[in-house]
């Protein structure tokens, strides 16, 4: 009886066509999920017999860096799976990733494009030491005395200028100079706290010592120094011709050199008794207790050889390389060609939270 | 007895998923040094109720426009109703941060890196949300309450008089959530040189390293949402909203627009797609040079990544979510909880999980997207049932109740009343969710299992590299993509006008 008449109250009220329209978009949903699912599953799922593989975390661009995963893939049969940090809009990243992991990596090696962040994980007892057979040649001041990370391919902190509103001659030769009336209002700077605008800003600290170091700083605010998010717009702005100058890393700089917008760099700083330019390493390491320590040990000999130096050198971010027999392009300068600043990078490691927190106070309102 | 057990699965795995592992790393701030009060200086607060502005701000803005939107669709012969729809939808679907960088691009004569214009934006990017929301709820309303109106008063003292205010809660819900989104927004203020709150948060974790300095910064931020929430339920709840009292659909009775105000009309909404969509969109198709299969090469697997990503997240979000709303509804304590996770920074959600579930025993989870899935859930779910609660609340419980007397059990009545009447609350909140998460970044990053990786992500990749071809090529093919659900939103609208007509001829 009861079913009855619920069975008569479901006819009363046509909700059938309701159903069906329910019905479709049921479907379509579920097939739409099943097509999508099924056309990405080669990416996703991991292979159902044990191949080999390797964790990489990355925070270098993935346009460099996927290539160069790429070949190591092939030349070994190793599968790579990799975690790409970004970079334009900075989120927290995957240095944080690394610690909140460290009881259970997941990672075996951390390929990173810059060094303070490296060693603040060798403080923070995410690394392992491993010292490649391939890092014997690379200058010691670029990597760990212990071997718990390993430099290669470096930028360095430049002028970058638009050559369609400066010609090179009037350009400044020295960053102290940008804090002249003549540039007011006119310079560009990635946010002084964050990356290696960070690591540059606390190697400046050391260099002049804390006081002239200030000084120097809030010089550059009452010049009207104009604070961008990043390395990449400072780039882009001055690409546009919105500012005649900024401070930038050669990597950004040369990108859009190579791709023909009007710019150019000049490295600061280099007469007889000025400071010189900072060189700020690319470095990798072992993840200690990661999964694949074998595999690991094998992409960090492959990353620190010579032709992937080269290659590094020859790419669009022209990174500078370290070893002086690597052959690299004319548009990229070599190590002895500069006037490198002389400076500790576990020493700068030490300094930057101290240097990062005036930065943030004197910038960041 | 069904009824039961489904209630308590639903809060054990809201409090297991969601509350648990955030109460974990709050528990490991408390007791609070002195730490707490030395992070509190004079640059934040200034940076705090900056930021409490321009969420303000971009609330009023996107609730007026939003608003007037909605009635305008609804309740006018406003000609090319559908095609400007469809338009007014897309700014949802373009990152907020992109529409920033077009407008960089856009050489104004003068500056545009101030607060007013972060307000602007966002107000610009999210009015949609208010539109979408009170649109479905104006839907839902029955026209006994209308037309009784009707009889003694002209149509738009009744919209003044008796439709805007039943609609309120649901403007403010939706003006609530641009509150929270523009909180939360980094990349727009970022480009703008404005300093906000969630990048201070930001620095304490990339600077500084500082897990327990983002949280206490983010606290502050959790509790304004809280209080809010506070105040709209004594505020909504001492009211009657109830408007669905049978299936009756009603056929819109049109205002029909003077020519003066047709004009102004027209203009009002040229005015807010140019400056949300039109000029964002030109400025996209400009730059991407139309190299859409370059673009889909490089990004192909992250699009369709995101894509099953977030119709999956969505459809258990909602899910979850209906009947969270269901069964908390009319509980104050629980509104807490389940908004507790709303004001939470996406970077604090992500390392929260990664401390809770990367162990040995759950690794089974920890390295598959179930985790992105986990992600969107906490940031999402609160969005979802606070999206569908209003919808709940015009529902009287003699409704269901009838059922019952008459001998349907609860599945039963769920399927045949609660569920059918519910349709557009849901569909409106499956949309919330979708767009939500398929722009989600900064939980999506922490939680990514190795070799796997969604569109945002790819394309914040793609703009440190400095490829504008290829950013604004992707964000198109996201427009065109998302376009299919949509598609799918307009076949469901001609079956309910079909419907409509059906139930109006009876």
């Amino acid at each position: 009886m009861r079913k009855r008449l619920l069975k008569n109250s479901a006819e009363d009220c046509p909700p059938l066509s309701f159903m069906n329209t329910k019905l479709i978009i049921a479907i379509i949903v579920v097939v739409g999920i099943g097509i999508l699912y099924f056309l990405s599953t080669p990416f996703l799922s991991t292979p159902k017999q044990p191949v080999e593989k390797l964790v990489v975390y990355t925070s270098r661009d993935q346009t460099y860096s996927e290539p160069i995963l790429k070949k190591f893939e092939e030349e070994t049969g190793i599968k790579v799976l990799a975690v790409y940090d970004t970079g334009a809009i900075k989120t927290v990243g995957i240095a944080n990733k690394l610690i909140a992991e460290k009881n259970n990596p997941q990672a075996d090696v951390f390929w990173n494009s810059e060094t303070i962040r490296t060693i603040k994980l060798k403080n923070e007892g995410v690394l392992a030491s491993y010292c490649s057979p391939s890092a014997q040649d690379i200058p010691d001041a670029f990597k760990d005395a212990e071997c718990y990370w390993t430099g290669f391919g470096a930028r360095a902190r430049v002028i970058i200028y638009n050559t369609d509103l400066l010609t090179r001659e009037n350009v400044p030769e020295s960053i102290f100079d940008l804090t002249l009336p003549e540039w007011r209002g006119k310079v560009a700077l990635g946010r002084p706290w964050l990356g290696t605008m960070s690591t540059h800003h606390a190697a400046l600290f050391l260099t002049l010592g804390d006081e002239k170091a200030k000084e120097y700083f809030e010089a550059l605010k009452a010049n009207d120094i104009q604070i961008l998010t990043g390395n990449s717009l400072v780039r882009d702005s001055v690409a546009r011709g919105e500012y005649p100058v900024g401070i930038i890393d050669t990597s950004d700089a040369m990108e859009a050199f190579l791709r023909g917008l009007p710019v150019d760099i000049v490295y600061p700083d280099q007469k007889e008794d000025e400071i010189g330019a900072l060189i700020i390493p690319n470095t990798i390491s072992l993840i200690k207790n990661g999964p694949n320590p074998d595999n690991g040990k094998k992409f960090i000999d492959f990353m620190l050889s010579k032709r992937i130096e080269q290659e590094l050198a020859y790419s669009r971010s022209s990174q500078i390389p370290l070893r002086d027999d690597v052959p690299a392009p004319e548009h990229v300068k070599r190590l002895y060609e500069l006037k490198v600043m002389d400076i500790d990078l576990n020493a700068v490691a030490e300094k930057v939270e101290e240097s990062d927190k005036y930065l943030l106070g004197l910038f960041g309102e | 007895m069904i009824k039961k057990i489904i209630q308590i699965c639903t809060i054990l795995i809201f409090l297991a998923v969601a509350i648990l592992p955030f109460l974990r790393q709050i528990g490991l701030v408390i007791p609070f040094d002195k730490e707490f009060v030395s992070l509190f200086d004079q640059r934040v607060v200034l940076i705090f109720t900056r930021t409490i502005l321009i969420a303000l701000g971009a609330a009023t803005l996107a609730m007026v426009i939003g608003t007037l939107l909605a009635f305008l669709f609804e309740y006018t012969n406003l000609p090319f109703k559908n095609f400007f729809q469809t338009l007014s939808f897309l700014p949802l679907l373009i990152p907020p941060y992109i529409v920033t960088i077009s407008w960089i691009q856009f050489s104004f004569p003068f500056s545009i890196y101030n607060p007013g214009t972060v307000i602007f934006i966002l107000g610009l990017a999210f009015y949609p949300l208010v539109t979408f929301i009170v649109k479905m709820a104006l839907r839902n309303i029955s026209r006994n309450l209308e037309d009784s109106a009707r009889i003694l008063y002209p149509l738009k003292k009744v919209l003044r008089k008796i439709t805007l205010p039943l609609v309120f809660p649901h403007i403010l819900m939706a003006g609530f959530f641009v509150f929270v989104l523009s909180i939360s927004e980094y990349g727009v203020p970022a480009f703008l040189r404005v300093n906000t709150l969630s990048a201070e948060i930001f620095f304490q974790f990339a600077t500084f390293y500082n897990v327990e300095s983002a949280i206490i910064l983010s606290i502050p931020a959790i509790f304004l949402a809280i209080l809010l929430i506070l105040f709209y339920n004594f505020w909504v709840k001492k009211r009657c909203y109830i408007t669905i009292s049978t299936f009756l659909k009603k056929n819109k009775e049109g205002l029909k627009l003077q020519k003066k105000s047709l004009i102004f009309s027209l203009f009002f909404i040229l005015a807010v797609l140019l400056f949300s969509i039109i000029i964002p969109l030109f400025v996209l198709f400009k730059e991407s040079k139309l190299n859409f299969v370059g673009a889909f090469e490089i990004a192909g697997n992250s699009i369709l990544n995101s894509l099953w990503l977030a119709v999956l997240g969505t459809t258990i979000i909602t899910t979850f979510s209906f009947f969270l709303a269901y069964f908390f509804q009319k509980s104050k304590h629980m509104d807490i909880l389940i908004l507790l996770p709303i004001a939470i920074p996406a970077s604090i959600v992500g390392i929260s999980l990664i401390l809770f579930w990367n162990t040995k025993t759950t690794q089974f989870l920890y390295g598959t997207f179930w985790m992105i899935i986990i992600g969107y859930f906490i940031r999402f779910a609160p969005f979802s049932t606070k999206t569908l609660s209003p919808f709940f609340n015009q529902i009287h419980s003699s409704v269901e109740e009838s059922a019952r007397i008459a001998g349907a059990s609860f599945l039963q009545t769920l399927k045949k009343i609660t569920i059918p009447l519910m349709k557009p609350g849901v569909i409106v909140a499956w949309f919330v969710g979708f767009i939500l998460c398929l722009g989600e970044l900064a939980a999506t990053l922490l939680l990514s299992p190795p070799g796997f990786q969604t569109l945002p992500h790819r394309i914040e990749n793609l703009m440190h590299y400095g490829a504008p071809e290829t950013i604004s090529s992707l964000s198109l093919i996201l427009v065109f993509l998302i376009l299919f659900p949509v598609g799918i939103l307009l076949i469901s609208k001609k079956s309910s006008k079909f419907l409509n007509n059906i139930y109006g001829n009876n």
